[in-house]
C-alpha cells in the first residue's frame, strides 16, 4: 500500500511541471477554440448579432461553389507547397546532414532567417522583389505572369509560403537523415552501386517517411497561411485565412467565420493524426523492414 | 514537435559522432524556438493611463497621411489647450466597429473615427454616445452633409472619383463609363469593397445603371463588364499609389484626399468626380457610450471641427472642411474638390449601407475574385 501511493505520488509529481504549460494551453487554446465551434452553430442575424443553433453556415460552405473554392484554393496552395518545399528542402536537408561543418553553418543562417523575420516584413521583401519592375520579373523574363510581375498571382503566393516554410520542411528531413545509418551507405558502395544509385535505392527510400512527415507538417501550416496571401495575393486571391478575417473583422459574420475556422482545425488536426501515425508506424520498423 | 520517425538507430561506437549530432540538434531547436518567438510577436492595440494629473485620451485612427496630418495638425494643438494626452491607435473603421461590438467600453478607446458612415451602426446600436451641444459649440456651423443628428458631425469630407494618369489617359476621363474604354483593358483598379471609396463604387455604378438600395443586380453587372479592364482591387491607398505609380495601371478609383496627396508629392495624376454623379463622406470622430473621459473627447470633437485647425488638416491631408466658416487659400482650394462641387454630390444612405453591407460584400468578393 505504502509504495503504492509513493508510485501514484512520483506520477503526481511527474506532472506538476507540466501543470504551467497545460494551464496556459487550456487557456489560450483550448477555452478559445471551444467558443469558436460553439459560435460556428450559431446563427447569422446582423452584424455582429447571434441567434440560435443552426447548422446553416456549414451548409453555407460546402454547398456554395464560392466558399467551396475558396476551401479548395487553400488546400491545392498548401499542396503545392508541400511538394515544393520537399523538392527545395531535400538537397538542402542532405548538406546539412553530410556537408561539411562550414556549410551547416551557412546553410542553418539561409534556412531559419525566414522564421526569424517579422511575415509582415518578410511579405515586404517578395512584393520588392516581386513588382513589376523588380528584380524577380527582370530575371524571371518570360516565366513571370505577364508584365506586372508575381505579385498578385497565385504562384507569387506559392514562392512566398513556401519560402516561409521550407525550414519546417528542412529540419524535419535533417533529423531522419542525420540519424540514417551511415554503414548502409558504406555496404552499399562496397556491393558496386554507384553514388547515384546509393541515393535512389537505399537514402531516398530510407528518408522518405522523413519526407512525407515534412510535406504533411507544411501542409497543415499552409493550409492557415494568412499574412503572405494576405499582401502577395491581394483581395482577388483569396483563401481560406483570408476570409475568415474578412468574414470576422470586416463583415462581423462571426458564425460564418467560426465554422470555416472550425473546418480548417478540423483538416489540420486530420492532417496530424497521419502525421503522427506514420511516424509512430516508421519509428521502428521501417529501415528494418527495408533491410530485412 | 520533435519528430520520431528515425529510420535507423546509430551503431554503438560512433558515440562522439552522436554527441556532436546531439548539440547540433540542440543548436537547431534553439534556433527554432528564438524564430518562433521573433516570429510570433504583434503589436498590441491600446494603451492605458497617464502621468498623474495628466489624462489620457485613447483615439482610433486609420493610419496613413491620415493619421499623420493628425499628429501633426490636430494632437499638438489639443495637448497644449487642455494639458492632457492623445494616444492614437491605428485601426481602420469596419475594425474599430467589430471591436465596440465585441467589447464595447472595456474596448479601452474614449473616441472612434469611422469613414464609411459606420457611426449610423454605432449609434442604433448604441455603442457611441451622443454629443451635448453646449460642450460642441463649432457642431452648430457646419454644412449639411456633415450633420449626423444626436452624434458629432464629420469634421472632414472626402468623396469618391477617378484617379488618373494624365501622361497615358487623354482626353481625361469625365465619366464612370470611362472606365469601360477597351484602350484600358487590364489597366484599371479599383478599391476594394472593405474600402469605403469601393463601396461608393458600386453603389453608384448600381445608381447610374438604374438600380437602387434594393435592386443591386445592374451595379452587379456594371462591376462584371468592367472585369476586362479590371488590373486590380486594393484594400489601401498606398496600394492604388504603387500600382499608379510605377505604371501598372492607368485609372485608379479612389477618394479626393489621395488624388490631393499624390499631386502634392508631384505625380502626374489628375483627378475627376464623375459628371454622371458621385458619393461624398465625411469622417466622424465619436465619444465611445460609456468612456469615462466623455467630457475631454467632446473638446477634441469641437477643436476638430474649429475652422482654423479645419484648413490645416485640409492642406495637410486633402479632406474638405466642414465647417462654413473654414475658408480655403486659393491654392489649396484650386487642388482640393471644392465645396461647390462636392455639394452636388449625393451621401450614401447609411441605414441602408449598413443593412446590405455584407450581402454586397459577399457578392462582390464573387465577381472580383480570380
Amino acid at each position: 500500500m505504502t509504495a503504492g501511493r509513493t508510485r501514484g505520488g512520483a506520477r503526481r509529481a511527474a506532472w506538476l511541471p507540466l501543470a504551467p504549460v497545460l494551464t496556459l494551453y487550456a487557456i489560450q487554446f483550448v477555452v478559445p477554440m471551444a467558443l469558436v465551434a460553439v459560435t460556428s452553430f450559431r446563427r447569422h442575424e446582423s452584424a455582429g448579432q447571434m441567434g440560435g443553433f443552426t447548422t446553416d453556415n456549414f451548409t453555407k460552405i460546402l454547398q456554395d461553389p464560392y466558399y467551396l473554392g475558396m476551401l479548395g484554393r487553400s488546400l491545392l496552395l498548401a499542396g503545392e507547397t508541400a511538394v515544393l518545399t520537399a523538392v527545395l528542402g531535400y538537397p538542402i536537408a542532405y548538406a546539412l546532414a553530410r556537408g561539411p561543418r562550414w556549410l551547416k553553418v551557412v546553410l542553418l543562417v539561409v534556412v531559419m532567417v525566414p522564421l526569424m523575420t517579422s511575415s509582415v516584413v518578410r511579405s515586404f521583401g517578395w512584393m520588392v522583389l516581386f513588382a513589376r519592375d523588380g528584380l524577380f520579373s527582370t530575371l524571371a523574363g518570360p516565366l513571370g505572369d505577364g508584365p506586372a510581375g508575381l505579385m498578385y498571382t497565385s504562384t507569387g503566393v506559392l514562392v512566398a509560403t513556401a519560402h516561409v516554410l521550407l525550414p519546417f520542411m528542412v529540419l524535419t528531413l535533417y533529423g531522419v537523415l542525420d540519424r540514417l545509418n551511415p554503414t548502409l551507405v558504406h555496404a552499399s558502395m562496397n556491393l558496386g552501386a554507384s553514388r547515384t544509385g546509393t541515393f535512389f535505392r537505399i537514402t531516398l527510400p530510407l528518408s522518405m517517411n522523413g519526407v512525407v512527415a515534412g510535406m504533411l507538417l507544411v501542409f497543415a501550416t499552409a493550409t492557415s497561411a494568412f499574412v503572405t496571401p494576405q499582401l502577395i495575393g491581394g483581395t482577388r486571391y483569396r483563401v481560406a485565412a483570408t476570409e475568415i478575417y474578412e468574414q470576422s473583422i470586416n463583415l462581423l459574420n462571426w458564425p460564418l467565420a467560426s465554422a470555416m475556422a472550425v473546418l480548417l482545425v478540423a483538416i489540420a488536426l486530420l492532417t496530424m493524426a497521419v502525421y503522427t501515425r506514420l511516424s509512430r508506424d516508421t519509428g521502428g520498423s521501417g529501415a528494418t523492414g527495408i533491410i530485412g | 514537435m520533435a519528430l520520431r520517425s528515425g529510420s535507423a538507430v546509430p551503431p554503438t561506437g560512433a558515440r562522439r559522432a552522436a554527441d556532436r549530432r546531439r548539440s547540433a540538434g540542440a543548436g537547431l531547436a534553439a534556433l527554432l524556438a528564438v524564430g518562433l518567438a521573433a516570429s510570433g510577436c504583434t503589436s498590441s492595440g491600446t494603451a492605458s493611463g497617464g502621468d498623474e494629473g495628466t489624462r489620457t485620451l485613447i483615439v482610433t485612427s486609420f493610419g496613413g497621411s491620415f493619421e499623420t496630418a493628425q499628429k501633426q495638425v490636430l494632437i499638438p494643438e489639443f495637448e497644449k489647450r487642455y494639458n492632457a494626452k492623445v494616444e492614437l491607435t491605428t485601426l481602420l473603421s469596419g475594425p474599430a466597429l467589430a471591436k465596440l461590438k465585441a467589447q464595447g467600453a472595456n474596448s479601452g478607446f474614449d473616441v472612434v473615427q469611422f469613414s464609411g458612415g459606420q457611426e449610423v451602426e454605432a449609434g442604433t446600436l448604441n455603442l457611441i454616445a451622443p454629443v451635448d451641444a453646449a460642450a460642441v459649440p463649432n457642431a452648430a456651423s457646419v454644412v449639411e452633409q456633415a450633420k449626423r443628428g444626436q452624434y458629432a458631425p464629420a469634421f472632414a469630407l472626402n468623396s469618391t472619383g477617378i484617379i488618373y494618369n494624365t501622361e497615358k489617359v487623354t482626353p481625361a476621363p469625365t465619366s464612370w463609363n470611362d472606365l469601360y474604354d477597351t484602350r484600358y483593358k487590364g489597366r484599371v483598379g479599383l478599391p476594394d469593397i472593405s474600402n469605403t471609396s469601393g463601396l461608393n463604387t458600386l453603389y453608384m455604378l448600381n445608381q447610374i445603371n438604374g438600380g437602387s438600395g434594393t435592386n443591386m443586380k445592374p451595379g452587379y453587372d456594371a462591376v462584371r463588364r468592367l472585369m476586362p479592364n479590371l488590373h486590380s482591387v486594393y484594400r489601401d491607398g498606398a496600394t492604388m499609389t504603387q500600382l499608379l505609380g510605377d505604371g501598372t495601371i492607368d485609372m485608379a478609383v479612389f477618394d479626393s484626399g489621395y488624388a490631393y496627396l499624390l499631386r502634392q508629392q508631384g505625380q502626374k495624376v489628375g483627378f475627376v468626380l464623375p459628371k454622371d454623379g458621385s458619393l461624398v463622406y465625411g469622417l466622424t470622430m465619436n465619444v465611445v457610450a460609456g468612456s469615462k473621459n466623455a467630457d475631454l473627447a467632446q473638446k477634441l470633437i469641437d477643436l476638430a471641427l474649429e475652422p482654423q485647425i479645419q484648413v490645416e488638416f485640409a492642406k495637410a491631408a486633402g479632406y474638405v472642411p466642414t465647417n462654413t466658416g473654414a475658408t480655403l487659400p486659393d491654392d489649396l482650394a484650386q487642388t482640393l474638390p471644392v465645396r461647390s462641387e462636392i455639394e452636388r454630390l449625393s451621401v450614401a444612405d447609411g441605414a441602408v449601407v449598413s443593412a446590405n453591407r455584407a450581402a454586397w460584400t459577399e457578392e462582390w468578393n464573387k465577381i472580383v475574385a480570380k
